[in-house]
């Protein structure tokens, strides 16, 4: 698909205009889903109900705010029904009502795609968020799939959030976050972050684009995978280091490619001798006639 | 920025250690402070209790020494002190919280494991009792500058069959009373913070699980930590200030997101520098 292309579906898919039954946000701790939820609502004229699971403030956008805390899933589900009244007759035209849940984290995986099916409606778009990294319980049935697993079979559309950086020593910050202990970082959640959206076809065919989302303007880029490879081999990083030229230039570059390695050619010929050391004799090879290495007895 | 301002701590961008954003506001903010062993943010809650009651911050930003009446109320919950600890500690940034009638203080440690919770292993209407009245409590008062602090809460965890998810659903409910809930709690890794423990039966599993959940609604994170090069006479730790998983809904709210490294001497008077 095209840069230009995939730029439209993800407007279309935040527009939540393709009639997708259920959006799902999986986000971390260093980028927390609030831009691109409020990204969402942003553009979203009809009603949307807040479920809360751990929502201190109602938001702004939210025409209802169900406080989900002591609920169990069946009675969140008829509190749904409740507040969205499904209209006798569905044309293109019906305005749906916006569903958002804040976290699918606090319902056990047996009860998800229960909970998640049984709210789905023709008249309803579900835009629910998963935290990727709360501590994940085992369940009873040790064969039963993980909850994220469950999700990402269920889920038309997928956004998974990352903060965008431009420099940093990633074993550092994750051995930081593994202690829950938050560098200062700019980027940590910010308006500006990278997102991978799948975007599942009807047919069933998934496929992923990566973007940069600027929250603040609404500006969509498209990730280049060749500027991420270019961030890893940086030469400029070499310069001035010494008086020697560690740097290689276009042509150097070029037959550094063609030189062919003597374990590929081991391969391709000597393969079949399987291990042995083999000596092909050269014209330039000096050859001696007595051994000096020889076993004298 | 002055060179007394260098000094000085401030955890918003106003040069304050409570913003009067905060205490303005209509919605209700979490801050979080963390600490591991041999840090103890016992210095800043002394300071936050200042701040809150009175706006100033004597020991760590000279700056605010402009004294105000009743700025606030103050509810400080602990598990892990007694109001004694904290009347004794405040003398220092020159407050009498014995007298101070917007102090108040909620004693969950006297009697945790005597009167409250008679039966720590079926202690959940028991902690739900606790927290009822302590609603109750924060309730009667019709002041909407409220500010909590709550002191060591996953102790329940560790020590009753309380599960992590009731234990924050207690903790949001108390959050929506209030402008600003602070919650101390210990980092300590890995005895409570482990995220790659999957145990169930590990009580580190729980508190992380509890942890991780909380630092998905904190609005500011604020760590302490020993000097990672090693023990140090002149500096007692490093201090860092730094944004929370949710931001501020007013844009007039901006964190100072900054590192210190800090001296707590013997008289207890505070040191903070610049990292």
């Amino acid at each position: 698909m095209s840069s230009q292309s995939s730029l439209v579906l993800l407007n279309r898919v935040l527009n939540l205009k393709d009639g997708i039954p259920f959006v799902l946000v999986i986000d971390t701790l260093v980028q927390s889903s609030n831009y691109l939820i409020e990204e969402f609502v942003s553009k979203y004229s009809g009603d949307v109900v807040y479920l809360s699971f751990e929502t201190v403030n109602k938001p702004h956008y939210a025409s209802e705010f169900i406080d989900c805390m002591d609920l169990t899933p069946k009675e969140i589900i008829s509190k749904v029904k409740e507040v969205v009244k499904t209209p006798e007759t569905i044309t293109a035209l019906t305005k749906k009502t916006l569903i958002v849940v804040d976290s699918l984290n606090y319902i056990v995986p047996e009860e998800l795609t229960t909970f998640v099916s049984s709210i789905i409606s023709p008249s309803i778009i579900l835009l629910a968020v998963y935290h990727n990294d709360v501590a994940k319980k085992s369940t009873t049935n040790g064969n039963f799939p993980s909850a994220l697993r469950l999700l990402h079979y269920v889920a038309s559309s997928i956004f998974e959030i990352e903060p965008y950086f431009t420099q940093i020593d990633q074993e550092e910050f994750d051995n930081n976050i593994n202690k829950l202990k938050f560098p200062i970082h700019k980027e940590i959640n910010s308006p500006i972050f990278k997102l991978e959206f799948t975007n599942r076809r009807k047919s069933g065919r998934a496929l992923s684009y990566k973007f940069i989302i600027n929250s603040s303007t609404h500006v969509y880029e498209i990730v280049k995978e060749s500027e991420e490879a270019a961030f890893v081999e940086d030469e400029s990083l070499l310069k001035d280091l010494t008086t020697f030229n560690l740097t290689t230039n276009s042509k150097q570059k070029v037959a550094k490619e063609q030189v062919e390695l003597p374990f590929m050619a081991a391969q391709d010929e000597l393969g079949s001798y399987s291990g042995a050391i083999v000596y092909e004799f050269e014209k330039d090879d000096d050859y001696d006639e007595e051994d000096p290495y020889e076993d004298p007895f | 920025m002055t060179s007394t301002q260098q000094q000085d701590l401030s955890i918003f961008k106003d040069n304050t250690i409570v913003s009067d954003h905060i205490l303005t506001s209509p919605n209700s903010y979490l801050t979080l402070i963390s600490h591991v062993e041999g840090t103890q943010p016992t210095w800043l809650v002394n300071s936050l209790i200042e701040s809150s009651l009175q706006g100033t911050s004597t020991l760590v930003n000279k700056d605010l020494n402009r004294k105000l009446i009743n700025r606030s109320e103050l509810y400080m919950i602990s598990f892990l002190n007694n109001e004694d600890y904290y009347v004794r500690n405040c003398k220092k940034n020159g407050l009498d919280l014995s007298r101070e009638s917007k102090f108040k203080f909620i004693d969950c440690f006297t009697d945790l494991f005597t009167k409250i919770i008679t039966n720590p292993e079926n202690a959940i209407a028991d902690i739900d009792r606790l927290f009822e009245s302590i609603f109750k409590q924060i309730s009667t008062s019709k002041s909407d500058k409220k500010i909590i602090i709550l002191e060591s809460p996953e102790i329940l965890l560790a020590s009753t069959n309380i599960s992590s998810i009731k234990l924050n659903n207690l903790i949001l409910k108390l959050n929506r009373l209030c402008r600003n809930l602070y919650i101390i709690t210990s980092h300590d890794h890995p005895q409570i913070v482990d995220v790659n423990n999957q145990d169930i039966n590990d009580p580190a599993f729980e508190t992380t699980d509890f942890l991780i959940k909380l630092h998905y609604k904190s609005n500011v994170n604020i760590h302490f930590e020993p000097l990672t090069t090693g023990r140090a006479d002149d500096i007692t730790g490093i201090l860092t200030v730094s944004k929370g998983s949710l931001p501020f809904k007013e844009s007039t709210i901006s964190i100072n997101e900054k590192s210190y490294t800090y001296n707590v001497s013997k008289e207890s008077n505070i040191k903070i520098y610049f990292r």
